[in-house]
């Protein structure tokens, strides 16, 4: 009886293991802060104009193209069509001096020769926007369907969509291209429309996770329309607090705010561009 | 001591040599205690490796701040490999004592410093240097440039610290024509 747990030491073995497992697993699992506004606030779409999450995730892969140059530089969303010219819209930093010429890869991976457009008030705006145009006679590709930021609530649903660079992501001469299997898709919560627009545009502050080349994709509400494109990512290098584009700081509790969250340039701040 | 304690013993150390085992190896990955500073090595735009300042924020995306190419400082032991180490470094100790807030520029023994500074509105100490610029660098544009960096969804331009004109490669010093073409 003394010795009954040595007799039974292969069940032990067998025990010990499991909860080490159990361990690990547990300690590995991120447990993320929840923050008042990721966890509270079940605002429940009933909006019945809401559409499927796969039907967003579909509107997005058929509106979002990636931009590149001689090596990926980011995303671009279709915005305008006329006749066989699209027009893309992008970050304009995601071009920011790099040398045309650029191409767009449209969703059914074909390569499009690409320029920008040079009637483009961006620049005059100061906002971090640049447009580009292909000419295409072959294929239909989907435009971009605008939504009205202004209805929104705080919590809500919002979908942050393009394509993240992998490391070392060249294209050469000889490289192969990709189709767009790697289109991101990341669900999150509308946090903030602030009131006068940051450096450069920025404006909407949201929760989804936003990578290294999803510049230039959009931002997509529950009913699969644009209210912004991206542009900046929800893990500064630094803590540099952002400025308002007119000189002045954001409030403390503001700071906070953005400084966790992507941010995107709202769709209707540059309504210019689809004149 | 009976076999049977002696079996028991024996169980009991396995146990205590595998519990060991199997926790050194299940080691939870590092809390990740913010950005994190490095000196690795990048590609230019030409091609050429070079020693990088390569910043990787917690939640891993790893962007190249600094591409050392100058060898303006190397007579005084600023060799771009010890330069780039340097001033990773220097960073890092910045980054975690929470003083990478403000960066300004300010011009040191004639030459454009980038610096951390305590508030909006203060001056560069010395002893806030973060890089000191070769002297073809224009300050302003190179802050502006490591401003940008901050969290744009995109890859980014590093600041290169070049010397006008000149590259290295394998010791000898070329002249860099394509930027004399582009500056004519």
């Amino acid at each position: 009886m003394k010795y009954l747990w040595c007799y039974y030491r292969n069940l032990w073995l067998l025990l010990f293991q499991i909860i080490l497992v159990l361990a690990t697993c547990a300690s590995s699992l991120s447990i993320f802060q929840v923050d008042g506004l990721r966890s509270s606030e079940l605002v429940i779409n009933s909006d019945k104009n809401s559409l499927d999450v796969k039907r967003i995730n579909a509107i997005a892969e058929q509106i979002t193209v990636r931009v590149l140059s001689t090596n990926t530089l980011g995303s671009g969303t279709i915005i305008k069509r006329s006749g066989n010219i699209y027009t893309i819209i992008t970050s304009a930093h995601v071009i920011n001096g790099i040398n045309s010429p650029y191409t767009i890869q449209t969703p059914d991976g074909k390569i499009y020769l690409a320029e920008k457009v040079s009637k483009d008030n961006s620049v005059k705006q100061k906002k971090d926007i640049v447009l580009l145009q292909f000419f295409s006679s072959q294929a239909n590709y989907s435009i971009a369907n605008i939504g009205d930021i202004g209805k929104m609530s705080i919590g809500e649903d919002v979908y942050a969509v393009g394509f993240p660079l992998r490391v070392h992501d060249r294209l050469g001469a000889n490289s192969s291209f990709q189709l767009n299997k790697s289109l991101a898709f990341r669900e999150g919560k509308f946090v903030i429309l602030l009131n006068k627009p940051l450096m450069n545009g920025y404006r909407l502050a949201y929760t989804s996770s936003v990578d290294v080349g999803m510049s230039g994709g959009s931002v997509l509400n529950s009913k699969g329309e644009v209210i912004g494109i991206n542009g900046l990512r929800d893990d500064p290098i630094w803590d540099i607090p952002m400025q308002y584009q007119d000189g002045t700081e954001p409030s403390l509790s503001i700071q906070k705010l953005i400084s966790n969250s992507s941010l995107a340039i709202p769709i209707e701040d540059i309504a210019y561009v689809f004149k | 001591m009976n076999q049977k304690s002696i079996n028991c013993v024996s169980t009991l150390t396995k146990f205590a040599v595998f519990f060991s085992v199997i926790f050194s190896l299940y080691q939870p990955a590092a809390v990740a205690g913010g950005t994190q500073f490095s000196c690795k090595t990048d590609t230019t735009e030409d091609g050429i490796i070079v020693p990088a300042t390569i910043a990787k924020t917690e939640k891993g995306t790893e962007t190249s701040i600094i591409l050392w190419i100058s060898r303006y400082f190397t007579a005084s032991g600023g060799t771009p490999e010890a330069r780039c180490a340097n001033v990773s470094n220097r960073l890092q100790r910045y980054y975690d004592n929470g003083w990478l807030t403000y960066f300004k520029t300010d011009v040191v023994n004639n030459l454009g410093v980038i610096c951390v500074a305590r508030s909006a509105s203060s001056k560069c100490l010395n002893s806030d240097v973060i890089v000191t610029l070769p002297p073809n660098v224009n300050r302003f544009q190179a802050l502006d440039q490591l401003l940008k960096l901050q969290r744009i969804a995109s890859s980014g331009k590093p600041l290169y610290l070049t010397d006008e004109f000149i590259i290295y490669r394998d010791g000898e010093a070329l002249i860099n024509v394509k930027v004399m073409i582009d500056r004519l």
